[in-house]
């Protein structure tokens, strides 16, 4: 089994199993074309092909002119590739040459596919990446609102003693008739921090995430003037359940797969060579991009 | 993160409506949000418009509150009036009923600006003083912020840049509502 593991995880080996898969597929599907003759051959399969083509981009079959247009299309493709090839104009030409080098990393792509990550995987990995997937820490909360613009030099004082008067009192007031009219709502539900600096800049929302007492305190400075505060709720930071975020985790773990798939193949090639930059040798740099 | 704008219109707004604590629970009381439509106007009476605008929390004051009027005009052109409906400090339109500007703390060396001019929040009950029951006409909002650096400031700092003399490095960024329709039939 940890054989078996290991060797899923060598890259070199899912490049020659891959390779020679696509020599037998590609040498079975070429089968009857010779490239070596000044003959092209069409088969009925290679029509089916064409004709199938044509109904997935256009959403119906081809008409009798158009499936020979296609036809003659595909002949002319090839003379031309078969002429280029002929003439080598497949070397030094960097469009080629960057389309090859990237569809080797298509098989790495396409490997890292092929492993489904079972349920732990992907809970260490949501561990390994807390940050990324953590659910913020919410807050319910109502604020009274104090205008500077209105109050002037007044507001503090005024939100001071409404604040020592709220204290005193057991009951719950109507705080809406309370403070100063205000276009965001008093009662706040189940915030996030970010969610609350949208609303009242991030210098309130920090502070305000700072308290936990369930009392009135105050005087909180928003961006907009003084404003008195009482948690209601506080729900802290979690990670999620694995069900929460699971499409997201696979993706992500995927994601990680590839990369490591592409640096892991590119690295064992790598090896294989000498590279002398400028006369001097440069050693295998694990830093240098897989692509 | 951004302006804030809150937009009605109806026949009934009162001034005394601003002092409502909840904008939307009157605004929608009495008339129709932006987007909305004025059907009709009952006899005697012109469309009234309550609008409250809020400035993002980090960014700049607000200089004015602006209510812009479209309709076509006899020959069938489009016809375009602006009206200040409400501003902060303490201005007074001219002569001529033009509101002077409100000013500029723009300091282009940083660049930053200071909210120690215009207002945090607007608002107001406007009536149209020039209604013609009988015409179509449109009524959007635009709200204005105080002068603050363009992005051309920033550039022209972080990068030591000798701009042409035609570049723009300040301006007032503003946010516009959808419009409220009068149909007069």
């Amino acid at each position: 089994m940890s054989l078996l593991k290991k060797l899923l995880h060598e890259p070199l080996l899912h490049f020659l199993v891959i390779g020679a898969l696509l020599f037998v597929f590609y040498g079975l599907k070429n089968e009857g074309l010779n490239v070596d003759d000044k003959q092209i051959i069409i088969s009925q399969d290679d029509i089916t092909y064409l004709s199938k083509q044509w109904q997935r981009k256009w959403q119906r079959p081809p008409s009798d002119i158009e499936l020979q247009s296609l036809i003659e299309h595909q002949i002319r493709e090839e003379v031309m590739y078969r002429e280029a090839l002929v003439l080598g104009f497949e070397h030094n030409d960097p469009v080629i040459r960057r389309r090859l080098a990237q569809k080797m990393s298509f098989i790495a792509d396409d490997l890292a596919e092929q492993i489904a990550p079972s349920d732990e995987d992907l809970i260490s990995y949501l561990h390994d990446n807390k940050s990324q997937f953590e659910l913020p820490a919410r807050l319910s909360f109502v604020h009274i609102y104090f205008s500077v613009d209105k109050r002037g030099a007044k507001a503090t004082a005024d939100a001071e003693s409404l604040l020592a008067q709220l204290q005193h009192t057991e009951e719950h007031e109507d705080i809406t008739i309370l403070g100063d009219a205000f276009m965001v709502s008093q009662q706040q539900n189940q915030q996030s921090e970010q969610e609350v600096a949208r609303l009242f800049g991030s210098d309130f929302a920090r502070e305000l995430f700072e308290q936990n007492n369930h009392i009135w305190q105050g005087v909180l400075r928003s961006a907009y003037g003084l404003h008195l505060v009482r948690i209601e709720e506080k729900t802290p930071a979690k990670l999620p359940e694995l069900d929460q975020v699971k499409d997201k985790l696979r993706n992500a773990w995927l994601a990680e797969q590839r990369a490591t798939m592409n640096k892991n193949l590119y690295e064992s090639f790598r090896s294989q060579y000498q590279v002398i930059v400028q006369g001097q040798v440069i050693e295998n740099d694990v830093s240098i991009s897989s692509q | 993160m951004g302006i804030k704008v809150r937009f009605f219109g109806g026949f009934d707004f009162k001034q005394a409506d601003i002092k409502q604590r909840d904008i939307a629970k009157i605004g929608y009381a009495k008339g129709v949000p932006m987007g909305g439509d004025l059907n009709t106007a009952p006899t005697g009476k012109s469309p009234t418009f309550i609008v409250a605008a809020l400035r993002d929390p980090e960014g700049a004051n607000l200089d004015r509150i602006q209510i812009v009027k479209g309709w076509l005009d006899k020959q069938g052109q489009g016809q375009e009036k602006v009206y200040d409906v409400v501003w902060g400090g303490d201005r007074q339109p001219n002569t001529n009923g033009k509101l002077p500007a409100v000013g500029d703390t723009v300091d282009l060396t940083i660049p930053t600006w200071t909210n120690t001019i215009g207002a945090s929040e607007l608002s107001a009950v406007w009536q149209d003083p020039d209604f013609n029951t009988d015409l179509n006409a449109f009524y959007y909002v635009r709200v204005l912020e105080i002068p603050t650096p363009r992005w051309t400031a920033y550039d022209q700092v972080r990068f030591k840049l000798d701009l042409p003399k035609d570049i723009p490095l300040k301006t007032q960024e503003r946010a516009y509502t959808s419009p409220i329709w009068y149909n007069a039939n």
